[in-house]
């Protein structure tokens, strides 16, 4: 029925209240998900900082909650560069809160008492996004490191091709032969594992896509 | 001609420069307002008197409170700031203000213009004699009462601030709710399986009761909280007991400049338990200052009238009346028209009238909300038996 992802998806649940973490996490390790739960958001900051970089999966976070309430600690979490899709739970979703959550970028916002199909949409959903997001990173990595190989020629060269200019164009704009520009090509084709121009084009994009 | 002319000019100023003098050194409180109410002119005795700088325009309503002891009719400021002939001050009366009360005596008195227009009024003020402090010493014998009374009065407020405390008690019953669905429905899932792992399935059930048993608690804690006194039926003044919840709101009722209008009867008893019934009063009289926030001229009117064999209250405000869709569940449990409120606050009114063998109705009447409390009538030799 739920198709998950590669790997074991994790999900980190914070909540303070004990009786919904305990049925939040019993309800989600119903479908096989691995679950972490916290009553709060310093134990959970403690488990990150002691383990190194999460698994794939997501976070669940109650808004409500005494000290630091979720939005909090959202931030907090993003500025130490952990980069698990939030999903916040509230009590009440008031329209202020909702916005505040999504402006902060969370990947999904549900209200209490979550409905389990809704909730496993939710976590799959996240899940989903987080091992797109971090496979598009790897992509990126491998493209930047691709990129890094060519010469400041082909690098000219690679400019020019993205521009849209023909060889002869290019040779011109470098004040250099199109033959020479047709070696530059041939090499930077091979540098960059590239059978097409669409090849090319995609390394580069992906490469710029991490940089952002 | 330029001569006389400058002569008057002069003799006017010099008087004018008098008369200010004169303001000025008085050792009464005189502040000077214009048609609106607002400071044109406040001697430096008035800005002690006050405990407030009175700069030209400040409206004075705004920045002064007069209280009423328990024996007199409750201050009403709306009537008093808007008199339009000169209106002393009751006896006794007091001033309230940071620095801490004061009695005070003195007189509001309109100035006109020419053609008899009103331009203004002119408040004077001064702090209450000796003579006058021994009277009110027996006064204060008075206000003890009230405060005693505040006191008693003070679980009433429960009822009004279940509203404010609504927020709380949601998020407090929404999470065993939350633990229940998810619990049930991870059991729902657990027998889906082919070979349900039933310990499992057992465990969820038992946690989905004991989130249900905190559920109750919760409920069994609002509701003990919401009726604390037992019901003591006895004798009583419904008239008075109006008066009393009037007392209780006039700071609320002259902060919004509420006009209240009132009319009873001579002693019209029923039998009723005292703090229940006071809790109903205030509870429609606090609905009604609540709907007139944004209505200008906010009046309320209290009338008393036999009815058959009932005593019957009725509240009306000039607001905007009962929402068309609220109208019909006015007495259902949790419908609220206001934003945080509970939606309790006339359901339980009405269960409390009707436990005391009356009713309590609402409907739109001219002009705003109307609502009606009516309770059995005592005949006076019944009441004292």
């Amino acid at each position: 029925m739920t198709e998950w992802p590669a790997l074991e998806p994790t999900v980190y649940l914070v909540d303070d209240d004990d009786a919904v973490r305990g049925a939040l996490g019993f309800l989600l390790s119903t479908v096989g998900l691995t679950v972490r739960a916290f009553p709060d958001g310093p134990s959970l900051e403690r488990a990150l900082d002691a383990e190194g970089p999460p698994a794939t999966g997501c976070l669940l976070l109650d808004i409500r909650m005494p000290h630091l309430s979720g939005l909090q600690l959202q931030l907090r979490l993003q500025a130490r560069g952990v980069d698990l899709p939030v999903i916040l739970l509230t009590g009440h979703a008031d329209v202020d809160l909702c916005r505040r959550a999504f402006r902060q970028g969370a990947a999904d916002f549900l209200s209490k008492p979550v409905d389990d199909t809704e909730l496993l949409e939710a976590v799959q959903r996240a899940v989903r996004q987080h091992v797109r997001g971090r496979a598009r990173q790897a992509v990126s990595r491998q493209a930047r490191e691709r990129l890094a190989r060519l010469t400041a020629r082909e690098q000219d060269v690679l400019r020019g091709m993205l521009d849209g200019q023909t060889s002869k164009q290019t040779a011109r704009a470098l004040d250099i032969s199109a033959r020479t520009v047709e070696t530059h090509r041939a090499s930077l084709f091979a540098k960059l594992d590239a059978d097409s121009l669409a090849d090319v084009l995609r390394t580069a994009l992906a490469a710029e896509d991490g940089a952002t | 001609m330029q001569d006389s002319r400058r002569q008057a000019q002069r003799a006017l100023l010099d008087e004018r420069a008098w008369a200010g003098g004169v303001v000025q050194a008085a050792s009464e409180a005189i502040v000077a307002l214009d048609g609106q109410g607002r400071v044109t002119l406040a001697n430096p005795a008035a800005r002690t008197t006050l405990a407030h700088g009175l700069t030209p325009g400040t409206d004075l309503r705004a920045v002064t409170t007069f209280r009423a002891t328990l024996s007199q009719a409750p201050f009403d400021a709306a009537t008093f700031w808007d008199s339009q002939a000169p209106t002393v001050l009751p006896a006794g009366l007091t001033l309230v203000r940071e620095s801490g009360p004061v009695q005070v005596e003195g007189a509001l008195t309109p100035l006109r213009g020419a053609q008899g227009e009103l331009r203004g009024r002119v408040l004077i003020l001064r702090e209450a004699g000796a003579l006058q402090r021994r009277m009110l010493g027996h006064l204060e014998e008075g206000e003890r009462r009230v405060r005693e009374h505040e006191e008693m009065l003070a679980h009433v407020s429960r009822l009004s601030t279940l509203g404010e405390m609504g927020a709380g008690l949601a998020h407090e019953l929404n999470q065993p709710l939350t633990a229940i669905v998810s619990y049930s429905q991870a059991a729902a899932r657990l027998l889906d399986d082919p070979e349900p792992d039933l310990s499992r399935v057992r465990y969820a059930v038992t946690a989905s009761v004991t989130q249900a048993g905190r559920a109750t608690q919760i409920i069994a804690r609002l509701r003990q909280w919401v009726r604390r006194a037992p019901s003591r039926a006895r004798a009583t003044d419904l008239a008075q007991a109006t008066q009393n919840v009037l007392t209780l709101c006039r700071a609320d009722l002259s902060r919004q400049g509420v006009q209240v209008r009132t009319a009873f009867p001579d002693t019209p008893l029923v039998q009723a338990d005292p703090v229940q019934l006071e809790q109903i009063i205030l509870n429609l009289l606090r609905n009604a200052l609540e709907a007139l926030h944004r209505t200008p001229a906010p009046l309320i009117t209290l009338n008393v009238e036999g009815v058959g064999e009932t005593w019957a209250l009725t509240v009306l405000d000039n607001g905007p009346g009962i929402a068309p869709a609220v109208a019909p569940r006015l007495f259902t449990p949790f419908t609220t028209s206001k934003d945080g409120g509970l939606g309790l606050g006339l359901s339980l009114s009405q269960t409390l009238a009707q436990s005391m063998g009356g009713d309590l109705r609402g409907e739109n009447a001219a002009g705003g909300a109307l609502f009606t409390l009516s309770l059995p009538r005592l005949a006076l030799e019944a009441a004292s038996d």
